[in-house]
């Protein structure tokens, strides 16, 4: 067997070209497996590491489609009765954050300044949507209920006001266009995606004071939900659209949105990515297996003699039939050692492209490299067959 | 069939088709051959004599009658029987050597002896014993194509001798070399006749053809005669076709 691997080598040796060219099939094959597995599961990986686990009980409620466009006979305003509402009918809910936003001007006193939309937010808001303070502190409840002046800024929003870092404890002014109140820099938030929330170019003040100074008797620009179980996020994202639905008898009216089910549109577009790699994997198996066939019926019929004049020396039929496996096989080894390379080497680089952190599937790796093997044992099997058949006299004759 | 007898032929018939034609190669052949006896099967060709080999060889199984080889039929053998009495009885020499290209001088000395489950130090051992015994133990590691034709002879002959078979089967064996090298080669049959192996020689060369012990003719696929060679004969020829050295060997 070992020999017959040896002698299967020096013949390939013999015919670089060819024996390369033969093996695209394979190479390509085996390479797009090694791909699709890859992408696969190095963008699933960085989906999940992005958003993490953070995200994946949260709900946002917002102004659905119709509404925005004003084009909603019934009148729907998150008020705190629809608070109220939203707890009594649909089950399984933690928490629920209404959250207001107005479109400002940052300024310090020296000018420099920065145009962010800034949140109201309701006290350990920003704790359930995952983000983490770099520096500072919370609101505590207080400073929701006295809507305290204080401010916690995103990390690009502090770093464009603040480019030394000293923000924390710095004055602020936030011009919202009508009125002008001036702010304490209460925390600076970590670079991070965290969940539903972009946290980065943001800034946020307590909802208290939102209601103090701007409106008393608000209704919240979009909503965050927190669930009891994050497996039942997605059943309780349609719950609640069905709920709207059926006492405003309209469609669209409010837009439901999660992480659980925006990963699970992912998975479902990187399934469909896959299954479209995987077909010209196969496809590409297939041709290369049948590439080679091909070779292996042309070795053969070149090798004639060769066969004659083992089988004179006392090969038994079994024996070359072995022979020739043994080297198909290997020829589809090799293929499928250079179609793993080619493939981790593409994906380290695609992964490098999309920013995506390189995860390898080893397990896929040996399947391919176990099923290249395979690949060469069955399209093999007839050419060697064919050789092991050969007449001797026949064989020994040909030129 | 004597207690001896290493070939045997009875009432040999080959008949090939060919399209519509049948041709008939062997019309009844018979012969036995001793252990220990140097044979040479001659004639022309179209004769039959290539296919008596392919008999006597184990390449081929008769139509009809019996070839026993060692005490074997072979009409009856599956190709699985017939490549091991074929790898432990005989040892083919061929006209054209039939090396294998891609392998080193010992590496094709040793393939007989692979196909026979012999483990690789004692083949080395056996390859480089046989090929010193041709005079090329300083050849172990070229390329047949780095020798000349009656070095490739040699090396097909160490080949067939390394696994020791009761019958040394050569085709031509000097037919593409030149008459020094053959005679040479002829010598070199000679002196493995001497050990007690059987060789039989297959030849449409006279010269060559009774340059044996007992030459068997073939004509139109029957035995025309099966003789011992008049020695004084067979003397004159090896002097005047073969060379002093054939004649002292």
């Amino acid at each position: 067997m070992f020999e017959d691997l040896l002698n299967a080598l020096k013949n390939f040796g013999q015919n670089r070209v060819r024996t390369f060219l033969s093996l695209l099939g394979i190479i390509i094959g085996v390479g797009s497996v090694i791909i699709i597995t890859t992408l696969g599961y190095s963008a699933t990986q960085s989906v999940t590491s992005t958003f993490g686990d953070s995200g994946l009980d949260q709900l946002q409620i917002s102004e659905g489609f119709m509404s925005r466009q004003g084009q909603s006979a019934y009148d729907l305003s998150f008020d705190e009765d629809f608070r109220e509402d939203l707890w009594d009918n649909i089950d399984g809910l933690d928490t629920i954050y209404y959250v207001n936003n107005v479109s400002s001007t940052l300024r310090l006193t020296e000018g420099s300044e920065a145009s962010v939309t800034v949140s109201g937010i309701e006290h350990n808001y920003l704790e359930s949507a995952g983000a983490e303070l770099m520096e500072g502190e919370w609101f505590s409840v207080s400073d929701d209920y006295m809507g305290a002046q204080k401010i916690i800024l995103g990390y690009d929003t502090a770093d464009s006001l603040f480019p030394n870092g000293d923000g924390l404890g710095q004055k602020i002014i936030v011009d919202t266009g009508e009125y002008t109140y001036g702010f304490t820099v209460a925390g600076i938030l970590e670079d991070k995606d965290s969940g539903m929330v972009d946290t980065s170019e943001a800034a946020y003040f307590p909802r208290g004071f939102y209601i103090k100074k701007i409106n008393a008797n608000p209704e919240a620009d979009s909503i965050l939900v927190q669930v009891l179980d994050q497996n039942e996020t997605s059943d309780t994202e349609d719950e609640i659209t069905d709920w709207v639905e059926s006492f405003s008898g309209e469609e669209d009216l409010v837009s439901v949105r999660s992480m659980a089910s925006m990963l699970e549109k992912v998975d479902e577009t990187l399934s469909t990515i896959s299954l479209l790699l995987a077909s010209v994997a196969g496809i590409s198996l297939l041709v290369g297996g049948i590439g080679i066939m091909n070779i292996m019926i042309v070795t053969v019929t070149e090798r004639r003699k060769e066969i004659g004049i083992r089988k004179a020396l006392g090969a038994t039929p079994s024996a070359i039939k072995s022979q020739f496996l043994v080297e198909a096989a290997a020829i589809t080894i090799i293929g499928g050692t250079i179609g793993i390379i080619v493939g981790i080497i593409i994906s380290v680089i695609a992964t490098y492209i999309m920013n995506w952190s390189f995860n390898i599937q080893w397990s896929a790796v040996l399947f391919s490299f176990a099923f290249s093997a395979l690949v060469g044992l069955f399209f093999g099997y007839n050419p060697a067959a064919r050789a092991a058949r050969l007449d001797p006299v026949d064989a020994l004759a040909s030129e | 069939m004597g207690q001896n007898t290493i070939i045997s032929l009875a009432d040999v018939r080959k008949i090939y088709i060919m399209g519509e034609t049948e041709v008939h190669a062997l019309r009844g052949v018979a012969f036995d051959i001793e252990q220990g006896e140097l044979v040479s099967i001659m004639g022309p060709s179209g004769s039959g004599k290539s296919t008596c080999m392919n008999m006597i060889g184990c390449l081929d199984r008769p139509t009809s009658g019996d070839v026993a080889i060692n005490g074997k039929l072979t009409a009856q053998m599956t190709e699985k029987e017939l490549a091991h009495l074929r790898n432990e009885t005989v040892g083919f020499v061929f006209q054209q050597y039939h090396l294998l290209t891609n392998m080193t001088v010992s590496e094709n000395v040793m393939l007989p002896l692979r196909y026979q489950g012999i483990s690789v130090p004692e083949r080395k051992e056996r390859a480089e014993a046989a090929l010193r015994l041709v005079g090329l133990e300083d050849r172990l590691n070229h390329r047949p194509s780095e020798l000349s034709g009656g070095q490739k002879q040699r090396v097909a002959i160490a080949r067939a001798t390394a696994s020791r078979p009761k019958i040394i089967l050569a085709d031509e064996p000097t037919g593409a070399l030149d008459s020094e090298t053959g005679r040479n080669v002829m010598k070199l049959f000679r002196e493995i006749n001497k050990t007690g192996t059987t060789v039989v020689l297959i030849t449409h060369d006279p010269g060559i053809g009774h340059s044996a012990d007992r030459c068997i003719n073939i004509f139109d696929g029957k035995i025309s005669s099966d003789e011992r060679t008049d020695k004084t004969l067979a003397a004159h020829l090896d002097e005047e076709s073969l060379g002093k050295e054939a004649c002292n060997v």
